[in-house]
């Protein structure tokens, strides 16, 4: 798809490809779809369990995520598709 | 290897870092030395505005591509820096703490957690970098609205999405000026308006003069102001409490006597006896609201009564005007007295169902609790990875690659941030259950004492059951800025006090700058410019949104400071709106060639109008001009800053069928 160009700063003109999402992205979305509600799961199913809030919950997870983001930006091919 | 790094970024943040802890330590001396604490809080203030307006001035600019990208060639490293200061906020980085503290891991049953926080505000830019940064990055924009307009070849979506953009940055920014004008006033002893109108003298400086490019900058020496001023708090309250520095360990270590606490407070007869009472007066505020002409009428004969039975006794005036603050007397208007009823009935709500540790009595099955954490991760994770301010931040770097990689030293440098917040909650409650509760109201600890009396209090205990002795149902925390007594709390030196604050004045800064310039380059560039001057020459856009800027800055100011501000609910709201005007258009515009402009459209009204019916239907004013209750307007009993999730389903339905349905017809 070809875009108009912005007359303030660009004068080029960029195209955007409209394609499939990349199989990491899509198996990295899906990962944080699982990590997410597996670990409120977790936290609901053991309400009493404040250890397990804090170090799973609270301090685990977030480093999780950032684990999942530095692995769903490797390497990425254009073809790479979920499809 | 993924991240690489040049020299030049890391010179930036170690020479930022040793600055600011040689500056701490200097600031020790000084405090130990016993030059006043204002003195020493003030030179914080002081210090960062001057430093933030110094590098805008240094910054500035008219060439369009710098003062709208930055140049479009920031390093991932600075641009990640950027972004996580862009994103903490007022609400993240000085309430998140607080919100632990006060409602605990997973809620009282009926609201969520923290939990819910802390996963919904990291993860969402998992979905920034998995799904939008490159994308957006490749298209060469200067907007979000501009990028849509020019995905789907139409001055209509660019308008409407301008206008989504100002709308949501619009709610965000009044949130962040209240915080600035909290965390400058408290600082500098200046009044709350006067506060305000200090700070954004530095914002004006910095985002006007400079543009985007002086932002990148401000915001990557922001960034470690909130970092070390974060991390070095946790790991003195942890050196304070535990007797070394590794703030996680020392909340493991201090869980265990907080849960035993717990139980025994739970357990404690007076404490149910406050709760009895608690109950009795919420119960008592139900009937004056269902009739409150004869409340008021009941109420505003004892009040006469009790007054004159004050000045019969030669009560002081402090007595007498505290009798005369009832609002059934003080209050004129039947409006503005059952909205204070409601905020009476509310605070003794949260006094009861508050958690004592860190979770609700042992609630089994299904509840709404739950639903609302779940509605609320989802919310504000899609707003994270759909607001507009964070987005434009892709556009700053040289490559897609780069627009990824920077979103990864964002997330690392928040879950830092994270990390010590909840551990530094943990910390806190400690002191709150083992020095507070159960100390006799004639011998508080002297941090109790400091954090009710000053005048931007942080702490009110009201004695329910007339004990004498305080309960944990008897304290009220202010959440929103509670952080900003740890060093009283915590009895370590005043500096911190002055280092926190001057973290969270950049967290404030930092992200009203990104929303300034969002709001004002959407205001010029995408209505103004579109419609009106499409051909303006370069200089003249620079100028407008350089006054736009300013103009929306001051009416921001205006606004927070003539109204109470609830930083948390606002900023909640804005992550909402936001999801649910952008996030379908986004996702369905970037990955589905089907989408076209009637998809856009619809998706961005659904979605839009959805969430906003849902926030002001059940608006407390809306409710009470109305004549509503909330079991009328709450759908599945979900609160209204979730309204998102009905409004990202919506938006994407709506946009999917709208291009269908016209690519059909065409």
């Amino acid at each position: 798809m070809h875009l108009r160009p912005t007359a303030a700063v660009s004068e080029a003109s960029p195209t955007i490809e409209v394609t499939a999402l990349p199989s990491r992205s899509f198996w990295g979305v899906v990962g944080l779809v699982v990590l997410t509600v597996g670990s409120l799961g977790l936290a609901w199913l053991f309400p009493d369990n404040t250890m397990f809030h804090f170090l799973w919950v609270t301090q685990a997870v977030p480093l999780l995520y950032f684990w999942l983001i530095c692995w769903g930006i490797q390497t990425r091919h254009p073809n790479d598709a979920a499809s | 290897m993924m991240l690489r790094l040049k020299s030049w970024p890391w010179r930036l943040l170690l020479v930022g870092f040793a600055g600011l802890l040689l500056l701490t330590l200097l600031l020790l001396v000084a405090d130990f030395a016993g030059v006043p604490k204002g003195v020493v809080n003030g030179f914080f203030l002081v210090a960062s505005i001057i430093g933030y307006a110094l590098i805008g001035m240094f910054c500035r600019t008219t060439v369009p591509e710098e003062y709208f990208v930055a140049g479009r060639n920031i390093s991932a490293p600075l641009n990640g820096m950027a972004t996580a200061a862009d994103w903490l906020s007022a609400a993240s980085f000085i309430g998140l703490t607080g919100l632990l503290l006060s409602d605990g891991f997973v809620g009282d049953g009926q609201h969520p957690g923290g939990l819910a926080y802390l996963l919904g505000w990291t993860g969402g830019f998992c979905l920034l970098g998995f799904l939008f940064a490159a994308k957006l990055n490749l298209s060469q924009s200067i907007t979000i609205p501009d990028f849509l307009g020019r995905r789907f070849d139409s001055a209509a979506v660019r308008w409407l999405a301008a206008w989504g953009a100002i709308l949501c940055s619009s709610v965000y920014l009044v949130a962040q000026i209240y915080g600035i004008g909290l965390v400058a006033s408290m600082l500098s002893g200046l009044t709350f308006e006067l506060g305000v109108f200090l700070a954004l003298g530095g914002i004006l400086l910095c985002s006007f003069l400079g543009g985007m490019r002086a932002v990148t900058w401000t915001q990557g020496v922001q960034c470690v102001v909130i970092v070390v001023s974060m991390v070095v708090l946790s790991m003195a309250v942890s050196l304070k409490t535990q007797g070394h520095p590794f703030v996680t360990v020392a909340a493991v270590q201090s869980l265990p006597l907080i849960q035993e606490r717990a139980k025994q407070i739970e357990a404690d007869p007076a404490e149910q006896s406050t709760r009895e009472v608690i109950r009795l007066r919420m119960s008592n505020l139900d009937t004056k609201m269902a009739d409150p002409l004869y409340a008021r009428e009941i109420e505003r004969q004892t009040v006469v009564r009790q007054v004159a039975r004050a000045k019969a006794d030669n009560a002081t005036l402090r007595e007498i005007q505290k009798l005369e603050s009832n609002p059934a007397w003080r209050e004129t208007s039947m409006d503005r007295l059952i909205s204070a009823w409601q905020v009476e009935r509310e605070v003794l709500a949260q006094g009861i169902y508050r958690p004592v540790g860190f979770q609700a009595p042992q609630s089994s099955g299904w509840n709404q609790g739950l639903s609302n954490s779940l509605a609320l991760v989802v919310c504000l994770m899609l707003g994270t990875a759909a607001l507009p301010h964070i987005l434009v931040r892709s556009y700053t770097t040289a490559t897609p690659a780069d627009a990824e990689r920077s979103v990864v030293w964002a997330l690392g440098i928040i879950v830092l941030v994270y990390l010590c917040a909840s551990s530094l909650a943990v910390l806190l409650k400690s002191y709150v259950l083992t020095e507070l509760v159960g100390s006799h109201l004639d011998q508080l600890p002297d941090w109790a004492d400091r954090l009710k009396l000053r005048k931007l209090a942080l702490l009110s205990i009201q004695d329910y059951n007339n004990d004498g002795i305080v309960q944990f149902a008897d304290i009220r925390l202010f959440n929103d800025y509670l952080v900003l007594g740890v060093p009283e709390m915590t009895h370590i030196s005043s500096v911190f006090t002055g280092l926190l604050a001057a973290g969270a004045l950049a967290a404030a800064l930092s992200t009203a700058d990104g929303l300034l310039l969002t709001i004002s380059n959407a205001l010029a560039q995408d209505l103004y410019f579109q419609t009106a001057a499409p051909n303006a020459p370069s200089l003249r856009r620079v100028m407008l949104s350089k006054i736009l800027l300013m103009v929306v800055a001051l009416l921001a100011a205006w606004f927070a400071t003539n109204r109470p501000v609830s930083i948390l609910f606002s900023v909640t709201c804005a992550f909402s709106l936001a999801a649910a005007t952008f996030f379908p258009v986004l996702l369905l515009g970037i990955y589905w060639r089907g989408m076209n402009r009637v998809g856009a459209l619809l998706a961005m009204v659904s979605g839009l109008a959805l969430s906003l019916y849902y926030i002001g239907a059940n608006h407390p004013w809306v409710q009470m001009r109305l004549h509503l209750q909330a079991s009328e307007t709450l759908w599945f009993g979900l609160d209204p800053v979730c309204a998102g999730v009905f409004g990202v389903p919506a938006g994407l339905l709506f946009g999917f069928i709208g291009s269908k349905l016209s690519s059909i017809k065409n």
